[in-house]
C-alpha cells in the first residue's frame, strides 16, 4: 500500500517486522543509495538508517559507530540534513536534523508507532484515525503551517528540528527530547571586518560541501540576495575545480506583474551561468494545484510553493540537485525582524501579551480573525492563548539568546525555517526526485550568525549587512543595494480571473457546509475580494480544503 | 456608527477627525437632514464625539498625545535600539504620531515616526541619531493640506539637526488635494484637509506604501530640493488594497 501511494515510505516499531533492515524504507526516495547520502548498516548490535546527506568524508558506518559509543550525543556533532534512526533490542530512536531540512511524523496506532518522512506515510496505515485538531487548523490560519509538534490531525505529531523521538519497544512508550541548542551561541566580540570574514568563510565552506562531485547541478535564482550569493559563490567554485556553474532558473507571472527577473539575469550574467526564465500563469498552477497539494502533502498555506513546483518541474529535466538560496532571511538578519524591534521604540506593547501579539501579527496571514473564520460549532475548541500566544512566548521571552534580534532569529529558524520553507522545499523539488540544497540553513552558517555582533546582521536599518558585504565582490552591486522584495505570486489577481471557477468550486456553499469547519459567510465574502489580503487567505482555504479532501478520501 | 466605520468596525484606532470626517463624507442623511459640510460643522461634530468619548468612551478613539514617557524599556533585551530603522517620518501633528504608532504603521514600514514639534522625545533623539550615523538614510514629510511644505522641510531638517541641503521627501496632502482627492472632496467647502481625514484603509495602506517606495537606494527626492508626491492620494477612497496579497 506504501509503494501504490508513492511516499517515502515508513518505519514500524512493530517488533519482528523488517527486523532485519527497519530502516530500509525512509531512504526509498533519495536519488541516491550509497554511503554519502543515506543509507543503512549494523553496528554492535544497533541497526542504523539514515536518509539525506551526510557532510563530505562521513559514512553511515562512521556514524553507527559513534552511536554505538556514544548514544545520542553523536548527533551533536553531526552535520548534514538527515533523519537518522536506529534501534537496539529495548529502543527505537528517531532523529530529525537540527534545523530541520528533513522532515519526519509519527503516530501510534493498535499498538505500534509510525514513523514515516512524509504525513502520508504514517496515514496509509490502515484505519489510522482522522480527526482534526482545531487549534491546530488556527494555527494554520495564522501562520499558514502548524508549528511544533502538532499537526492538523490530532493523532499525527511532527518530531521538531532538532528533536529525536524514542519509543520504549517493550512498552510502546514514547518521548520527545531536543537534543539540537543554538539558544547558548552568543556573540562574539569581534569587529565587523571579522564578523564578514566569518560569514563569508562559513557560507563558502557550507556551498562547497553541497557541491556534488561530478554532477551537474541546478539553481533556484530568484534575483534577491539570497539566491544570487549562493549561485555566485557555486558558479566561482565550481569554474575553479573545471566545472560547469549551475544551471540556473527564475520565473515571473506575466509581463503585468512586479518580477526580480531583471535581477536574476544580471547574477547569471555575472555568474556566467546557463540561465533560464520561465512564465507561470494562474491557470498553469490552477492545471497542477490538486497534484501540488498532493505532494506537499502536510498543508502549507503559502503561494510561493507553486513556484517552487514548476521550477523543480523544469529543473529535473537538467538535474538530480537543486541549489537554492531558502534561509538567508532568517539566519542572517531578515525583513520580519525590524518591524518587531520598531515595536519595542514606543511604549505600546503594554498588553501582558503585546510583544507575543504584534509577533502574531507580523505574520500577516489570517491571524485576527481566526474565531470568524471557523465554523461557529467549532469556535470553542480554538483558545487563542493556548494555541497562539504560549506557542510564540518560550521564543519571545527566553533568556537566551540574550539579544533580542537573536531570539527572533532562532524563532524564525525554529518556526518559518523548520515548518514552512524547509519542508516546502523538500517536498516540491522531491515531487520531481530532486535533492534541495540550501547552504544558507547549515548548522555552521547558523552558529556562525549568531555568534557574530548582531549589529553586523541588521546595521543602521539595512538587513543582511554581514552577508551583504561578505559578497560584495560577487554578487552585483544593483542586487545588493536593492531592498527585498520576495516572490510576489499575484493571487489576488489570479482569484479574479484564471483561479476565480477554481475558487468558486472548491469553496462553493455546499462545500463550506459539507466540510463545516469554516464560517460560509466570512468564506463567500472573501470570495467577493472585499479586502486587501484576501488573495492569501483564499490561497490559504483552498489549499487546505483541497489537503482536507486527500487526507479524508473525498 | 460613525466611529465603527471610521474604525473599520474596531480593526484601526482613529482621531475625532477621523470620525468627524466619516460624517462629512456621507452622502446619505443623518438624523433626517444633510450634514452641512461648513468648517464650522466639522469642529462642532469634532468637539461633540470628543465631549461624548469623555462620557462613553470610543473604542480604539486617540483623542490625545500619550506615547510620552520618562519610564525606561520594561524588556530585559540591551539591543533593542541598537539596529536603526529605514527612513525617518516627520509629520505635522503629535496626534498623527500616535495614530500611526497604534495602527503599527511604523513597525510594517520599519519607520521612527516623530512630530514636528518633536514629539515623542525618546523616538526624537533616536531619529536624530539615526540621520547622524548615516547620511542616506531617507528623511519623509506627511502634512495636512493647508500646510508649507518648504518651511516644514526647513523645520526637520532642523528639529533632526541635519545639514539644510540633506534632501526631504514630501509625503504630505498637495494644497489642492481636496480637489484631486475623492475622499476629500467635501474639504472643498470645509477648507484645508488633515491627514487623518482620509479613510484609515486608505490611509494606512497609501502611507505604507509611500514609505516603502522611499529607500537609500530608490529614494524620491532630488538635489536638496523637497520632492513632492501626494499625486498617491488621488485615488484614495474608503477601501485600499495596495499588496499582492
Amino acid at each position: 500500500m506504501a509503494d501504490a501511494l508513492g511516499h517515502r515510505g515508513r518505519l514500524t516499531s512493530e517488533p519482528g517486522v523488517r527486523d532485519d533492515d527497519p530502516l530500509a524504507t525512509i531512504g526509498v526516495a533519495l536519488p541516491r543509495d550509497d554511503g554519502a547520502l543515506g543509507g543503512r548498516t549494523r553496528v554492535a548490535g544497533h541497526v542504523v538508517g539514515i536518509a539525506g546527506r551526510l557532510p563530505p568524508g562521513v559514512s553511515v558506518d562512521t556514524v553507527a559507530v559513534a552511536l554505538a559509543q556514544r548514544g545520542c550525543a553523536a548527533l551533536d556533532d553531526l552535520g548534514g540534513e538527515w533523519i537518522v534512526a536506529w534501534r537496539n533490542e529495548r529502543t527505537l530512536v528517531v532523529a530529525r536534523d537540527a534545523l530541520g531540512v528533513r522532515t519526519a511524523y509519527w503516530g501510534s496506532h493498535r499498538g505500534r508507532v509510525l514513523v514515516g518522512v512524509e504525513p502520508k506515510a504514517v496515514l496509509a496505515a490502515p484505519g489510522f484515525p482522522r480527526t482534526l485538531d482545531v487549534g491546530a487548523i488556527g494555527q494554520f490560519l495564522t501562520f499558514s503551517f502548524v508549528p511544533g509538534e502538532r499537526c492538523t490531525l490530532r493523532d499525527l505529531r511532527e518530531i521538531p528540528a532538532g528533536h529525536r523521538l524514542e519509543v520504549d519497544l517493550a512498552t510502546g512508550d514514547t518521548r520527545t527530547v531536543r537534543w539540537f541548542f543554538h539558544e547558548e551561541v552568543e556573540p562574539e566580540d569581534c569587529s565587523p571586518e571579522a564578523a564578514v570574514s566569518m560569514v563569508r568563510a562559513a557560507v563558502d565552506r557550507a556551498v562547497a560541501d553541497r557541491l556534488p562531485g561530478n554532477d551537474d547541478v541546478t539553481a533556484f535564482l530568484s534575483g534577491g540576495l539570497d539566491s544570487s550569493v549562493v549561485v555566485c559563490a557555486a558558479a566561482a567554485m565550481r569554474r575553479e575545480r573545471g566545472d560547469s556553474p549551475p544551471k540556473t532558473f527564475s520565473l515571473h507571472f506575466g509581463e503585468e506583474y512586479p518580477s526580480e527577473t531583471e535581477f536574476a539575469q544580471m547574477v547569471a550574467d555575472r555568474a556566467g551561468t546557463d540561465h533560464s526564465t520561465l512564465e507561470v500563469t494562474g491557470r498553469e498552477v490552477g492545471e497542477c494545484l490538486r497534484e501540488m497539494i498532493w505532494h506537499l502533502d502536510d498543508p502549507i498555506g503559502d503561494p510561493v510553493t507553486a513556484g517552487n513546483y514548476v521550477l523543480a518541474r523544469i529543473a529535473s529535466e537538467h538535474s538530480g540537485w537543486v541549489l537554492n538560496g531558502e534561509g538567508g532571511d532568517p539566519v542572517f538578519g531578515g525583513p520580519k525582524n525590524l518591524p518587531m524591534l520598531l515595536a519595542h521604540w514606543y511604549p505600546t506593547l503594554d498588553d501582558p501579551d503585546g510583544r507575543e501579539e504584534r509577533y502574531l501579527a507580523t505574520w500577516r496571514r489570517a491571524g485576527e480573525e481566526v474565531l470568524a473564520l471557523l465554523h461557529p460549532d467549532l469556535r470553542s475548541e480554538f483558545d487563542r492563548e493556548r494555541d497562539l500566544v504560549d506557542v510564540v512566548r518560550p521564543y519571545l521571552r527566553a533568556d537566551q539568546p540574550h539579544h533580542f534580534l537573536n531570539k527572533l532569529m532562532v524563532a524564525n529558524m525554529r518556526l518559518k525555517g523548520a515548518h514552512l520553507i524547509l519542508p516546502k522545499v523538500d517536498r516540491m523539488v522531491g515531487a520531481f526526485s530532486m535533492t534541495p540544497l540550501s547552504p544558507l540553513f547549515d548548522r555552521e552558517v547558523v552558529r556562525t550568525s549568531l555568534r557574530v555582533p548582531p549589529g553586523t546582521k541588521l546595521r543602521s536599518g539595512i538587513e543582511k549587512w554581514a552577508l551583504k558585504e561578505a559578497y560584495r565582490d560577487l554578487v552585483p552591486a544593483e542586487v545588493i543595494a536593492r531592498p527585498k522584495s520576495g516572490m510576489r505570486v499575484p493571487v489576488r489577481h489570479w482569484f479574479r480571473g484564471e483561479l476565480r471557477a477554481e475558487a468558486r468550486s472548491v469553496l462553493s456553499p455546499r462545500a463550506i457546509r459539507r466540510a463545516g469547519i469554516f464560517d460560509e459567510r466570512r468564506v463567500r465574502d472573501m470570495r467577493r475580494y472585499r479586502t486587501g489580503r484576501d488573495g492569501i487567505r483564499l490561497w490559504m482555504l483552498m489549499t487546505f480544503e483541497l489537503w482536507r479532501r486527500n487526507v479524508f478520501g473525498e | 456608527m460613525a466611529a465603527a466605520r471610521a474604525t473599520g468596525g474596531g480593526e484601526w484606532w482613529v482621531t475625532a477627525n477621523g470620525v468627524a470626517a466619516v460624517l462629512a463624507r456621507r452622502r446619505r442623511p443623518l438624523f433626517g437632514m444633510f450634514p452641512r459640510t461648513s468648517r464650522a460643522a466639522f469642529e462642532r461634530w469634532r468637539e461633540t464625539i470628543l465631549q461624548y468619548h469623555q462620557t462613553y468612551p470610543i473604542h480604539r478613539l486617540i483623542d490625545r498625545p500619550a506615547l510620552e514617557t520618562d519610564a525606561g524599556t520594561p524588556w530585559p533585551e540591551p539591543d533593542l535600539f541598537d539596529y536603526g530603522a529605514e527612513r525617518v517620518l516627520v509629520v505635522d501633528d503629535p496626534l498623527l504620531v500616535d495614530l500611526f504608532v497604534r495602527n503599527w504603521v511604523h513597525s510594517d514600514s520599519r519607520t521612527v515616526i516623530v512630530s514636528i514639534d518633536g514629539y515623542p522625545r525618546r523616538a526624537l533623539d533616536l531619529a536624530k541619531q539615526l540621520v547622524a550615523d548615516r547620511d542616506d538614510l531617507p528623511i519623509c514629510l506627511l502634512h495636512s493640506s493647508g500646510a508649507a511644505p518648504e518651511d516644514m522641510a526647513a523645520d526637520t531638517r532642523e528639529l533632526l539637526a541635519v545639514d539644510q541641503g540633506r534632501p526631504v521627501d514630501d509625503l504630505g496632502l498637495a494644497v489642492d488635494a481636496p480637489r484631486r482627492v475623492r475622499a476629500l472632496h467635501p474639504w472643498r467647502r470645509i477648507g484645508p484637509a488633515s491627514v487623518d481625514c482620509l479613510p484609515m484603509g486608505a490611509l494606512t495602506v497609501g502611507v505604507s506604501g509611500l514609505l516603502a517606495a522611499i529607500t537609500v537606494a530608490g529614494g524620491m527626492a532630488g538635489g536638496g530640493d523637497t520632492s513632492h508626491t501626494s499625486h498617491v492620494w488621488d485615488d484614495a477612497t474608503d477601501g485600499g488594497d495596495g499588496d499582492f496579497g
